[in-house]
């Protein structure tokens, strides 16, 4: 009788550590990978997808579902070409994103990229390893943004080159 | 059973019980997932290249201007009193003093959006404080204070004291800029001792 009420002391405190380990693991507000994991994950830049990269993807008839990230208001003024509005904050809620669902990708645009990026970097570290960004201006979400001939370079490309001060480095004319 | 076999089998079990835990970062300042999107759709994280152009022009020890580009890039050119921490070290232990401390804010740009926004984004989840964006990057310094010229026909006090901010930086940008890298420092100090002179104060 003893022995088993010792047991009992040892037993249950472990058992309800060990009840509160699993209650936590299933919290599902809690992040997968660390920042150094998706760190990792984001300097491979497949995330990334230009236009022409999604225009190609989406041909090859692999299922890439487009997701505008802004307002309502905005979404219905103009959008993406079967793009479905989803604004971030609803997103955790959203049943229409499945988590690493296979063979079934998203591809986020909003107004600008930073909001775009934020988006990104915060559901690649709750665990979703299906989404992707669409590189694009927010100026060119038009309905016929597919269709034209001309793309802007990609966001990261810097489109500007320095010009030295000729009179501080005159060797720069010779 | 004595008490110190019971005290050996629970220390055991908890041992055990720690050892099968994933390793977690110290969570001490860290947010929740729903809490840092919403912290990231705050726009007062994002600076305009303007705010950023004050900075640079009245010298402003309490901003730190970090430039997440490649080392190459940086060297090419860079915002005047950057730092370079290239995107691909940003988490390295190397750099963490940068990253997480409260006396100056820091603030983040690449050429465009993408990068400087993850770093930033990384560093919150990691519940460092006193990160903010340059707004557009690189490509937007340009557009806004390298090529922007006032066009209209009366100008406000208030456009005027923008412009000149512009001016001032486009200024500052090109000299140090077209310096060769060994005389880059020593233009930065001796700005400052003659600038100290002119207000009157001591070197």
């Amino acid at each position: 009788m003893k022995l088993k009420k010792g047991l009992f002391l040892i037993i249950a405190p472990v058992i309800i550590i060990l009840i509160l380990l699993i209650i936590k693991s299933l919290d599902k507000d809690s992040f997968e990978l660390s920042a150094k994991d998706v760190h990792q994950i984001s300097l491979e830049q497949k995330h990334i997808l230009s236009v022409e990269d999604y225009k190609h993807k989406k041909y090859s008839k692999e299922n890439f579902v487009l997701i505008d990230l802004r307002s309502k208001g905005e979404y219905e003024s103009e959008h993406l070409d079967g793009a479905i509005n989803i604004e971030p904050v609803a997103l955790f809620k959203n049943a229409d994103i499945e988590q690493n669902k296979s063979g079934v990708y998203y591809v986020f645009y909003s107004e600008n990229l930073a909001k775009t990026t934020k988006t990104w970097t915060i559901l690649s570290q709750i665990g979703y390893n299906n989404i992707y960004i669409l590189d694009v201006p927010g100026e060119l979400i038009t309905e016929d943004l597919f269709v034209k001939d001309s793309l802007p370079l990609g966001n990261e490309v810097l489109k500007y080159k320095f010009q030295p001060d000729t009179l501080i480095r005159p060797e720069i004319n010779n | 059973m004595s008490p110190r076999i019971k005290i050996s089998i629970l220390l055991v079990g908890l041992g055990l019980i720690t050892a099968f835990v994933p390793f977690k970062q110290n969570k001490a300042n860290q947010l929740k997932p729903d809490e840092l999107l919403e912290k990231a759709m705050d726009e007062q994280y994002m600076f305009y290249v303007d705010k950023v152009a004050r900075y640079v022009v009245d010298e402003d020890s309490s901003v730190l201007i970090i430039d997440l580009r490649t080392p190459q890039e940086y060297k090419a050119f860079n915002i005047p009193g950057s730092i370079n921490i290239p995107y691909k070290d940003l988490l390295h232990r190397d750099f963490g003093g940068y990253l997480d401390q409260h006396k100056v804010k820091n603030i983040f740009y690449s050429n465009g959006d993408i990068l400087a926004t993850q770093a930033w984004t990384l560093c919150s989840r990691m519940g460092y404080k006193n990160n903010f964006v340059m707004q557009g990057g690189m490509n937007e310094w340009y557009n806004t204070v390298m090529n922007s010229n006032f066009s209209g026909e009366r100008i406000s006090a208030r456009e005027n004291a923008l412009f000149e901010t512009r001016f001032k930086a486009r200024k500052l940008f090109t000299e140090i800029n077209s310096l060769p890298d060994s005389l880059k420092v020593k233009f930065v100090e001796a700005k400052r001792k003659k600038e100290m002179k002119l207000d009157g104060g001591c070197e």
